[in-house]
């Protein structure tokens, strides 16, 4: 329908915002295993970073970008060396590190408020514009698509090529799979814990770059996309690089295309869109409790056969 | 101004008392059972309102539904009250009755989780938690019947609103301690039960139990049940403290608060669910920017108090946490008979393991 | 798990940030003790609580203007009293409510232990009508300067309103909007007790009244990217068909409205329909040439109109806003068209309690209505109905429009007599 068309690109655009975002939330999780509430305070971070240096500092697009990658980044890396590595050196389980974190993005979102208001910077936009470059029918396609979508593919290929070519990619993965056997191997677990904060709280600063481009930001933006973050996350498992990207996705297009075609179908309000990402997430792990991690085709027609078996064995049952 | 302690002291002990059921709560759910549910607040919310929808259109009914003035607004919440004042009764029964169907409500709401809890892995099935509670705080909030949508549903009379209002506040106060201090004791009972210790071995090693042949599913979906319908009579008693229900008030944070008391006061540890509620509400006190009034000092900082004032709530959560990351109060063994002969010989008993290791999928 | 360190390090980060910590805390008490002047012997202490959320996705940015105002208005009072010889001062105790019904309920018992009776705020609908009864039952007088639903349209309670309800100026601009010759409007509003409220009354008056047709799109308050309710509202718009009959009506607060407009600029359909908008829109945001040039182009071109309540004109208002910025000199208090009623409500609260002759809760709730009833402040004036809502007075319509110096402002074109309801438009 080419109704959809202005949904469905709207779609891909946050779907890779999204993934941009997540990626580090999984990154962190997985390689040194703290579910980090303070995550989106990362993305804030970013944001407020970007307009600095554009609004401010009189920067481009690149100085946003590199602004908000170096404001995540260090704010991460602060977070991990300060609160969650000791935590962890000390056995915290993965509970314990969920509310150090949530205490951690009280204390960035609230110093960053302070310091904020106290310049008059409450809530600001970047000065780059998102602008039409051209329409599809009525669907925009803007530089803001012409921007992201490579830099997510990118930063996707990009990290793909690190965990797989390089010595401290696969340090990361080998973390990831088994922290003690790691560091029997020799691994120094402290500096690829560094790396992965660093590299993560990046990421999500550059989310918050790009999304400045399209919204004004303010103290509390990360923190209510926190949930949209962990469920792209959760779409993978939590550890799976590829799933937080399907993930990304999933949410992108809910959002969008998803209740857009609810609401032309169905006369929903459009006021129930934070509603429809987070059911598609609760039925994907209803079917498919490991969700999307290790997904194959012969699974799909597995999975299918499976449920149609189930069908037929309730109706027999009653 | 001196501080006012009529006001004071029913707003510490409801907060408390509130909080105390949620830690009791989540402290069953994951320091006995095992499993972290993140979703408290969906099942305080089920309380909330089934609490509020039974009171609301009962009172109505009571004031002969008058069709000329519109149950949501204020206007039906003004003639709620005056229909309880009128009727001490009626408000009585109703705030029973409330407490008695959100508990029902929230336990089978509690089972119901227990299917997907089976079949989920413990960090997705809190995500999993966490998006049902969304969902439903979302939808509650578009869907006007339930509890009025957007403008909420006003006049959930306290069930001592035709005392004195300060008596009422007051003796409400009281209410909410007994109840939670019932709930707390139940709790206590539980555990030291051979339940309990059920509970405990489910935690700890679950293949081993099953191997024992212990009912795993029926076990978790029991706790899930308990802990469920505690959680919704803490939602139910929190619409008649605030006096109305309304779905935006139902946020994640709520859970989120359940779990640090639990892990800043000590994970399955009953002093520790006190001590973790205790400092939740004492911290909620004390950093508040009117705080210092209460002893005359008044001063205006250049900056919002109130950031600081969460700024504040998170050091110190990120202190207790570090200096203590067991708890305030750490596990301890489940006082068995052998222990205690044991101990009386003079032996020093084994400590178990404190829960800081994984607690074991969900 | 992990293998336990040996805590070699004496400074561990634990013991860097307690150590941090501790020398903030302290710091902040010793200057705080140093700020407490020991009061002068007489010295007589009335609390003013502020019940103002400054947190939370809709009050994080109009909050602390709304704040900032109240205190302003506290601030001059003590000058006054000061100068006057009286040993009054107002004391302010700002309490934030994250604008939620509970963080309300939860404000008013912190403040009301401390022996506050006197409270402006809170800001919104759904929060007045969670405290109305614990207010009214428990003497606390609550002046709200932004709330403005017609659901809380309560008399003999303790809660008091600055701005009068949504309903005249719904009517004015469904009048308006009628008068020009539009017979289709699409909504799009914000989904809470405010946006959804004007959008009820505007639509049942501009369909019985002027049958008019109306579409309505509904946007979750705490959505950051509203692309796709934009695009919707573009085919919303061409549905109802984009001719010269069709207008779009915007009920929003700052941060959605610059998402809102920021979208709306991207699309040719949306340019070239004509823009109405509810009080709540009239923001010095959105006329910021530096930042957003696009947007103000896009308010040019598509006309944007609307009522606001208050005669600009007052010399009160200006007072107001010269004493605003001598105050806060980066701020300006325009950005929030209910900073006004926020320093009128902190100054009513004071006057209440000042002709009461006493801090008492049910003498300030009678005075308040008497104080009132001649008050001429930065929002025009202030005598109340039954409800101890502000009586509605005329209503100027305003357009976006470029002065002498190509710079854009809100020009003033029409006046809506509340008394007769018609429309007076300037030559």
């Amino acid at each position: 329908m080419v109704e959809l068309a202005g949904p469905l690109l709207l779609s891909v655009l946050m779907g890779s915002q999204y993934t941009m975002m997540a990626l580090g939330l999984t990154m962190t999780y997985a390689i040194t295993r703290v579910p980090n509430f303070a995550h989106a305070e990362f993305v804030t971070v970013g944001g407020y970073a970007a307009v600095a240096f554009v609004n401010v500092l009189g920067g481009g697009l690149i100085e946003s970008l590199l602004g908000g990658f170096l404001a995540g980044a260090i704010v991460a890396m602060l977070s991990d060396e300060l609160v969650f590595k000791p935590l962890f050196r000390r056995g915290a389980t993965p509970l314990h590190l969920l509310v150090a974190s949530i205490g951690v993005g009280l204390v960035i979102r609230y110093v960053l408020s302070i310091v904020v208001a106290s310049y008059d910077f409450l809530v600001v936009k970047s000065r780059i514009n998102k602008e039409i470059l051209f329409s599809i029918g009525t669907a925009p396609f803007t530089n803001l698509h012409a921007w992201v979508l490579p830099t997510t593919f990118a930063v996707v290929i990009a990290l793909h090529a690190l965990f797989t070519q390089t010595r401290m990619g696969k340090a990361m993965r080998a973390m990831a799979s088994n922290f003690d056997l790691a560091r029997v191997a020799g691994i120094r677990t402290a500096q690829v814990r560094r790396w992965t904060w660093f590299l993560a709280g990046g990421l999500a600063g550059v989310g918050g770059a790009f999304w400045v481009v399209n919204v004004p930001v303010q103290p509390e933006t990360g923190w209510g996309l926190l949930l949209w973050l962990f469920a792209a996350s959760i779409l993978g498992g939590f550890v799976s690089f590829w799933g937080t990207i399907v993930g990304g996705f999933v949410v992108g297009f809910a959002e969008n295309l998803g209740i857009s075609a609810v609401h032309d179908t169905f006369g929903v309000s459009l006021s129930y869109r934070p509603m429809i990402a987070l059911v598609i997430i609760v039925l994907v792990f209803l079917i498919r409790p490991q969700g999307v991690t290790g997904l194959t085709m012969p699974d799909f027609r597995a999975l299918i056969r499976k449920w149609f078996a189930r069908f037929g064995a309730a109706r027999g049952r009653s | 101004m001196p501080i006012d302690l009529s006001f004071l002291l029913p707003l510490l002990a409801t907060t408390f008392g509130i909080f105390l059921i949620l830690a009791v709560s989540f402290n069953l759910e994951y320091g006995y059972g095992g499993q972290a549910n993140l979703g408290k607040v969906f099942f305080y919310s089920i309380g909330g309102y089934v609490a509020g929808a039974l009171t609301t259109h009962s009172l109505w009914a009571l004031a002969g539904s008058p069709a000329d003035i519109p149950f949501l607004e204020d206007a039906g919440g003004v003639v709620r009250f005056a229909v309880a004042r009128a009727n001490p009764g009626a408000i009585l029964g109703l705030f029973l009755a409330s407490l008695v169907a959100a508990g029902l409500a929230g336990a089978a709401f509690g089972w119901l989780a227990s299917y997907p809890a089976l079949r989920l892995r413990g960090d997705f099935l809190a995500i999993v938690l966490i998006a049902v509670g969304e969902v439903s705080r979302v939808f509650v909030f578009n869907y006007e019947p339930i509890a009025g949508g957007v403008f909420g549903l006003p006049g959930v009379p306290n069930p001592f609103a035709w005392l004195p209002p300060r008596v009422a506040g007051a003796l409400y106060g009281v209410l909410v301690l007994v109840v939670a201090f019932a709930v707390y004791i139940y709790a206590i009972r539980l555990t030291k039960s051979p339940y309990g210790r059920l509970l405990k071995s489910l935690r700890d090693d679950e293949l081993a139990s099953n191997v024992f042949g212990k009912d795993t599913p029926k076990v978790k979906g029991h706790v899930l049940a308990i802990a469920g319908g505690m959680a919704a009579v803490a939602g139910a008693l929190y619409v008649f403290f605030v006096q109305n229900v309304y779905a935006g008030d139902f946020i994640p944070l709520i859970s989120f608060t359940a779990v640090t008391m639990v892990i800043v006061g000590g994970v399955a540890n009953h002093k520790g669910v006190l001590v973790g509620a205790a400092f939740m509400t004492l911290l909620d006190l004390v950093t508040r920017p009117v705080f210092p009034t209460y002893f005359d000092i008044y001063w205006r900082p250049p900056f919002d108090m109130n950031y600081v004032r969460y700024l504040t709530v998170g050091l110190i959560i990120i202190i207790v946490l570090m200096f203590r990351p067991e708890g305030l109060i750490p596990e301890r063994p489940v006082e068995t008979v052998a222990l205690r002969v044991a101990r009386a010989w003079g032996k020093p008993a084994v400590p178990s393991n404190p829960a800081a290791d994984d607690p074991g999928e969900g | 798990m992990a293998i336990e360190e040996q805590k070699t390090r004496k400074w561990s980060p634990a013991l860097v940030i307690a150590i941090v910590v501790i020398v903030i805390l302290a710091g902040a008490l010793g200057w705080a003790l140093l700020q407490i002047s020991a009061p002068a012997p007489q010295q007589i202490n009335y609390p003013i609580g502020l019940a103002i959320a400054t947190t939370g996705p809709t009050y994080a940015t109009d909050g602390p203007i709304r704040r900032d105002a109240a205190l302003l208005a506290i601030d001059q009072m003590n000058a006054q009293l000061e100068a006057a010889g009286s040993p009054v001062r107002f004391q302010s105790i700002h309490e934030d409510t994250a604008g939620t019904p509970d963080g309300a309920t939860r404000a008013f018992n912190a403040l009301a232990a401390a022996g506050v009776r006197v409270v402006v705020g809170p800001l919104s609908t759904g929060e007045v009508s969670a405290i109305r009864d614990f207010a009214t039952q428990n003497k606390i007088v609550s002046i709200s300067p932004s709330s403005t639903g017609v659901a809380a349209a309560i008399p003999n309670d303790y809660v008091f309103r600055a701005p009068p309800t949504d309903i005249p100026q719904s009517k004015a601009l469904a009048q308006l909007i009628d008068e020009l010759g539009f017979t289709k409007v699409a909504i799009i509003a914000r989904n809470d007790d405010y946006g959804k409220g004007f959008s009820d009354l505007f639509e049942s008056t501009f369909e019985t009244r002027y049958g008019g047709q109306v579409t309505r799109i509904a946007y979750d308050p705490a959505t950051q990217d509203l692309a796709t309710e934009v695009q919707q509202l573009a085919s919303d718009v061409q549905t109802l068909g984009p001719g010269a009959n069709t207008a779009v009506l915007m009920v929003a607060f700052e941060g959605d409205g610059l998402e809102i407009l920021g979208e709306a600029r991207l699309s040719t359909v949306l340019a070239n329909v004509r823009w109405f908008g509810s009080e709540s829109t009239r923001r010095t945001a959105f006329l910021n040439q530096s930042a957003v040039p696009d947007i103000v182009q896009f308010l040019r071109d598509v006309q944007f109109t609307g009522f606001f309540a208050s005669p600009s004109l007052n010399p009160v208002s200006v007072a107001f806003e010269q004493a605003y910025v001598a105050k806060y000199p980066t701020r300006d208090p325009k950005k929030s068209p209910y900073s006004y009623y926020s320093y009128d409500s902190a100054r009513l609260a004071m006057l209440a309690i000042l002709a009461a002759g006493k801090y008492d809760g049910e003498a300030a709730a009678k005075m308040l209505p008497i104080v009132a009833s001649t008050y001429l402040g930065a929002s025009g004036h202030k005598l109340m109905d039954a409800n101890g809502d502000a009586i509605a007075a005329d209503y100027t319509a305003w357009r976006v429009a470029l002065d002498a110096n190509n710079k854009a402002f809100y020009q003033e074109f029409a006046r809506w007599v509340f008394a007769s309801e018609t429309l007076e438009f300037f030559p």
